[in-house]
Formats: structure tokens, sequence, C-alpha cells
């Protein structure tokens, strides 16, 4: 027990004071707001034209994992479209406490990321004690035949037929970046769809890309 | 949404109304999105009709709007379940034991009320989580540890009421003994609080358990004859230093003097860290094992093989990790005693000794647990996630078997579970080492995959419920078991024609002649639900 290795969340850009509970600057909303248009450029136009039907929340950081070539692709990805990244290896806990726990005892600002399941299942038991929500969820898994196989979850403006046919080539982990970070405007869960890529080298069993939002009223 | 048998529609709905009343429209959840957290994530009955499942949730922010919630639940005989925080995880987590009941939440109960650096103790709510515990008394500059379990988010209240263990010190590392005082709020929704703290004005509440006359804590320990709203803990003065060695013998037979002499230690405080008992033959593999080798023989093996395959790879039969927290001088000698005891032992060796002083660097910390040092992490979650050889995505069940703190015990109680293991054929996914978190015993966690497919899940259940028989059969309890198999173990402690089930029967008709608190938790029913078991 006592060589058990802990991880190490190397996010360091924490928020600043100044963002106090319930407070949103403007320029989280018009950089949310420019990722929904990016995203909605790689998605077709039916997300750019279903998204402002919703309010879009500011997005903290995309969580990434270091060591997953598919998680580096989503960050790049999200940090393409302007958004900060929260690296880790894996473990939250530095991340949860240095950063999340402070931040959404006021702030609900959205999280996503592609980690494996462990980090996701931490982040997203947090998030709903602090009222938000999955609103996109995506198994990565990879399976015997070489092939990594998809089932995806989201708003229906988001998981359409054209944006699973990107995530079945081999830029499948942009994809879901772009899908993840379309889907915090665009409402609820509400369409669910699988696709089928090649996986690439030094993939784990399962990857899963998300996004929690915040829900419309305030809860725990 | 479905209300529990016996209530009916109209007076749930007026329950629901008047808990508006109490903690406010936004505070009382009843919509399928809202109940989702309550679902019990790792639940070995996902999906079938028999899941348990909350027809809502009420979380009061004080407590007396628990009172006054209580109350209005006895009136109406609506069953409620509280909670702390709900990340009791393999044994639950936020749903109840009996479907259709209100949860009463109480995260938003979170406040420190009291610490104490002097006479290191806290009074907390059961909001409170070991994070928010520890943030605190970091922020605060406070020469005081936390004794945390693996995973620190959940509540310092809710595990101690489940019999939760840490890491620490053996004085600290017991979470329900390390208590001393509870403010609870009973089915009448009248407030009592126990030991010193039934002394108006008591100056002494939180530095003794006893007070006067019958010590009543313990009928709330995993139990469900109120809703504990404040508890005291003895919090750890900070150590100085620590240190942390390994003893290593090479025969099967060393682990009963080996396991002898860690008791002499811990019994007699001449080692305060909890030891981990290791060897690369334990049956199933013992995952966690850093020392399992591949190429090994098997666990079937004559003995003779496995000490001979141990002499050539010069690797020990058993290892125990010993540990120690106090000042520098102390602790080397105590190592130092340790050595000469285990030296008594034919071909005993030892490694590590170094003496780490406190607190520890960020950079020390990246190599050690955290939890040995009071500090929480959420990386149990990571190296879960690790593991190849399962899909961790819908959890486990855990049968958690208490052994007796021997050699003998050990080597029975393994060969016991590995046979059972086999011919039940139990989805195995981990088993641990001995675990001595707790003093005088050992406690063995056999973890089980959850999966979402029923056929499974029922063949899981079946199969675990027979473990949990044979286990008994040899003189094996559990410590703590999930929902699904809490009738089950608590019908194992059947001594007397199940003396104690009734006694506990006898005070739940007393204390909660309605049954309107945590119906069923642990196996113990209310009257009007006892036959059939809700």
């Amino acid at each position: 027990m006592n060589n058990r290795r802990a991880g190490q969340a190397a996010s360091s850009d924490i928020p600043s004071a100044g963002n106090g509970p319930g407070y949103w600057d403007r320029r989280d909303v018009l950089r949310a707001a420019g990722a929904v248009a990016a995203a909605g450029s790689a998605l077709g136009a039916s997300v750019a034209q279903a998204a402002p039907a919703f309010h879009v929340p500011p997005l903290y950081k995309v969580v990434a994992d270091t060591r997953f070539a598919d998680s580096r692709a989503f960050a790049a990805e999200a940090a393409h479209a302007g958004h900060r990244v929260a690296w880790t290896n894996g473990d939250v806990t530095k991340l949860w406490y240095d950063e999340l726990d402070l931040l959404w005892r006021g702030d609900k600002s959205a999280l996503a990321g592609l980690t494996e399941y462990g980090a996701f299942f931490c982040l997203e038991r947090l998030a709903l004690d602090r009222g938000l929500r999955v609103v996109f969820k995506a198994e990565h898994r990879r399976l015997a035949s070489g092939a990594t196989a998809h089932a995806v979850a989201g708003p229906p403006a988001v998981v359409t037929q054209a944006a699973l046919e990107r995530l079945s080539g081999n830029a499948w982990a942009a994809q879901a970046a772009s899908m993840a970070l379309a889907a915090r405007g665009a409402g609820p869960v509400g369409a669910s769809r699988q696709a089928t890529s090649q996986a690439g080298p030094g993939q784990p069993p399962l990857l899963i890309s998300w996004v929690l939002a915040p829900k419309p009223e305030r809860r725990i | 949404m479905r209300v529990a048998n016996g209530v009916s529609a109209a007076d749930f709905a007026d329950a629901l109304k008047a808990f508006e009343g109490v903690v406010g429209k936004d505070w009382v959840f009843s919509s399928e999105e809202d109940l989702e957290p309550y679902r019990d994530a790792y639940s070995i009955l996902w999906g079938e009709p028999e899941e348990r499942l909350a027809c809502a949730a009420v979380a009061p922010f004080t407590a007396e709007e628990v009172q006054a919630v209580v109350r209005i639940a006895n009136e109406r005989r609506i069953p409620i379940y509280p909670i702390s925080t709900g990340k009791n995880l393999g044994y639950g987590g936020a749903a109840p034991v009996l479907s259709g009941s209100v949860v009463l939440d109480l995260k938003r109960m979170n406040r420190i009320l009291e610490i104490d650096e002097r006479n290191a103790y806290v009074l907390v709510e059961p909001g409170v989580t070991y994070f928010d515990l520890y943030r605190y008394i970091q922020d605060r500059g406070l020469n005081l540890w936390i004794d945390c379990p693996d995973p620190g988010w959940g509540s310092v209240i809710g595990n101690a009421l489940d019999y939760g263990g840490g890491y620490t010190h053996s004085s600290y590392r017991n979470h329900f003994d390390a208590h001393c005082g509870m403010e609870v709020v009973l089915a009448s929704g009248e407030v009592m609080r126990t030991g010193m703290g039934a002394l108006p004005g008591a100056k002494t509440w939180q530095q003794n358990k006893y007070g006067y006359g019958p010590f009543v804590d313990g009928l709330f320990k995993q139990s469900n004859m109120g809703v504990v709203t404040k508890m005291g803990f003895w919090l750890y003065p900070a150590p100085e230093a620590f240190l942390a060695g390994v003893i290593s013998v090479p025969k099967k037979a060393d682990i009963n003097p080996l396991i002898d002499l860690i008791n002499y230690l811990e019994n007699t405080v001449s080692m305060q860290g909890m030891p981990v008992v290791s060897s690369p033959f334990l049956p199933l593999g013992g995952s966690l094992s850093p020392l399992q080798p591949t190429g090994i023989p098997s666990v079937n093996a004559p003995v003779t093989e496995q000490e001979a395959y141990a002499a050539t790879h010069n690797i020990p039969y058993w290892s125990v990790t010993v540990s120690y927290y106090g000042a520098a001088e102390v602790v080397k000698a105590q190592w130092e005693y340790t050595k000469r005891k285990a030296s008594e032992i034919p071909g005993a060796s030892f490694t590590g000794g170094d003496v780490l002083n406190l607190p520890l660097s960020e950079e020390q910390l990246k190599s050690l647990n955290k939890a040995n040092f009071g500090i929480p992490a959420l990386s149990i979650f990571w190296i879960g996630a690790r593991a190849e050889h399962s899909d961790p995505t819908e959890g486990h069940i855990t049968c958690s078997p208490i052994i007796p703190r021997t050699g003998e015990g050990i080597v029975e109680a393994y060969e016991l579970i590995q046979k059972t293991s086999k011919d039940l054929d139990l989805p195995v996914t981990v088993l641990t080492p001995p675990i001595g978190c707790w003093a005088r015993t050992f406690v063995i966690l056999v973890m089980m995959a959850v999966t979402h497919d029923p056929e499974k899940n029922k063949r899981t259940r079946a199969a675990f419920r027979e473990m949990v028989k044979i286990l008994a059969d040899h003189g094996y309890g559990e410590y703590r078991t999930a929902p699904a198999f809490q009738d089950d173990v608590m019908a194992t402690y059947s001594f007397n024609n199940h003396a104690l089930l009734r006694f506990h029967e006898a005070v739940k008709d007393a204390v909660d002649p309605n049954g309107i608190i945590s119906a069923g938790r642990y196996g113990v029913w209310p009257k009007h639900l006892r036959e059939t078991r809700g």
C-alpha cells in the first residue's frame, strides 16, 4: 500500500478570485459561443442552427489524460477552439481539490474531457452533487478485432448521422471534441447512436468523452 | 416514480408539499432526472424490478429542518432514508434499502461546528466530507490530522456510521471507535444528544464518550434507529515523522509467528501504522500485491515447490509492511525493536526503515499513498480503471468477511475463499490482502464485478449469497454488505434463534413505532414490513 503511485493532475491555471458565485464573465460567454460556432463548422450547419435555442454555459476547462494519444488529440482540438486544458495522468484528486471543489461552490461552469472511465466516474458523481449533469457521453471501446466501437449519447442536434460518419474516421478523438464542445449548449441528452473506427496504438480498453453542464435550476 | 407499499398517492403528494414548506421548493426532488444521483451506481439489481429506488429526495439545511421533515414523515408514515453524501459505493450508495422511500439527503448540512487543536477533536454535520475537513484544517494551519478512507470524497459521519476504516494511527483508523458524542433526531422528531451531550452546557461532549448510564451510541452504527445530525471525532495530533519497513520471511508456516509479532507490536502500541500482509502465493493472485511475479507456481502447487521457487528467485513467501508514527528518534527505536523481535524467525529479512520527516512535500507524496498521511484522494478510482482484467464501469460488490488475526486464520480463510470462489464460479476481480484497519481482526475484501446484464447479476447474487452462508458456516461473518444482501448477512448472525436481531427489532419498534427510518437497513425491518422484508 505504501508504494502505490499517486497520480498528479498537472493543471495550474486556477480561476481568478473574481469569478464569484454565479458570475459568468462576458468573455467566457463569447468564447463559448465561438466554440459552438467552431464545432458547428465541423458538425454541419444543423448544430450551429440548433444551438442558439439553448443557453450556452461557459466551459471551465477540458480534461485530458497525458498518457493517451486520443485524449491528447481531444485536448488539441479543444485548445484550438480557445479552451483551457487540465492535464491529468488519470488521477483527478488535484483537479478536484485545487479547482473544481472551489469553483462549483458558486460558478457552475461546464467541464468536458476525454478520459478513462475512473476519472469520468469521479467527476460525474462530484458534478451531480453540485447541480451539474451529463449532457454528452461517448464510450470509445477497443474491440478484440482492432476496431473501436463508439456509443454516443447527447443532444439530437449534435448526435447526427453526419457527425457519426466523421467519428468513424481516423481522427475520431478530434471529432468527439467537436461534438462535446457543441453539446453543452445544445440541450439535454435525447439521441443515442453508434459508430466504428480503427483503434490507435496504445488505446486503452475504454475511453469516455463527456460533458458536464449545469442544470437550469439550482441544485445541491 | 413508485411510492412505497402502503403509502397513498394523496399522502405522498401532501408530504412533498409539506417538505417544500420546510426546506423550500428548490430542495425537494421528484423528477426522474433529479433522482438519478440517488440510484446506486454499483447496484447488483440495476434495471431490474427489484432495484432499490427512491421516489423523492429532500435536502434540509439544519437539524431543525431535519426534525420538521421527520415529523411530517412520521405523521403520514412516509418511509425516509437518511444519507450523508451517498458515496457508500459498493454498499448501496445513495439508494434506499426500501424502494419508494424518500431520501433524506444531508449534504447541505456541511458545517464544521467546532474544532479544538489542544484536545484534538472536531464536531461536524453529516455533509462534511473528508476533503472538507482536510481543507478546513489546512486553511487554518492546525496541527491536526484526519484519518480518511479510499476514496476521500465521502462523509466523515457517514463512513463512521457504516463502520468504515482508514490508514493512519491505530487509535484513529476505526472511524466509529474514533467518534465521541452524537446528536440524533429520533423518529418522533425529538432531538437527543449522547454521552456528555446529554448534560446541558456540557464542557466535555467531544472529550468523554460515555457520560452517565447506558452507552447507546452503538445503536446508531449500521442502523436505522434515528438520524444522526452531529457527531464528534477525535483527531490525530500531527506526528513529526513516519517510518515504514518490510519484514519478509521465507516459509509458509512463518506467517504464524509473524502475525503473532504484529499483534504484539500493535497491542502494545509499539507499532501504530496499519500492517499490510502480502504474499505472491496468496490465492487468486492478490492483484494489489507488489510482489506478484509471473511464472509463479500455482496456488495449488505443493508448499515445498512454492518455497523452493521463492528461494530460487530470492523472493519471500510472506511480507508484512509495518509502519510507525511519532518522533523520529522514537520511530527509529520502534523499528529497531521490531527487527530484533522478528529476527527470532529464522530467515527473516528487512528492507526499508528510512525516516520521513513530516509534513511531506508534494514531490514525496507522488510515490506514497496519501491516505497513510491523512490526506484524502480519489486515486483509488484511477487504480481500478487501470485493471486490464475487468471492465470497471458498472462497479462491484464486495464480500468482506472478518477473519482472525492469526497466521493460521489467514491461510484457512484464503484457502476457503479460493475454493468457494472456484466452486461457485464467482466473478472475482480483486482479492485484497488482509486489511488491518480495525484492531484485533483482519477483513478480506473479495470484490466481484457488477454488470448491467440481469442474467449475469442474478447468477452473481445467487453465488454471493451461497458464499456468505459458507463463510458463516466456517465462522466468518461479513462486516458490511450491499443492500441486496443485508438480510442474508443478518440471517447469519443467528445465535440462539436470532436473539440479536430480535433485540434490534424490539428496539426499532420502541423508538420508531411507525417504522419510517431506513426500513430494512442492515436487515432490521419495522414491524409492518418484517414478514415481507419490504
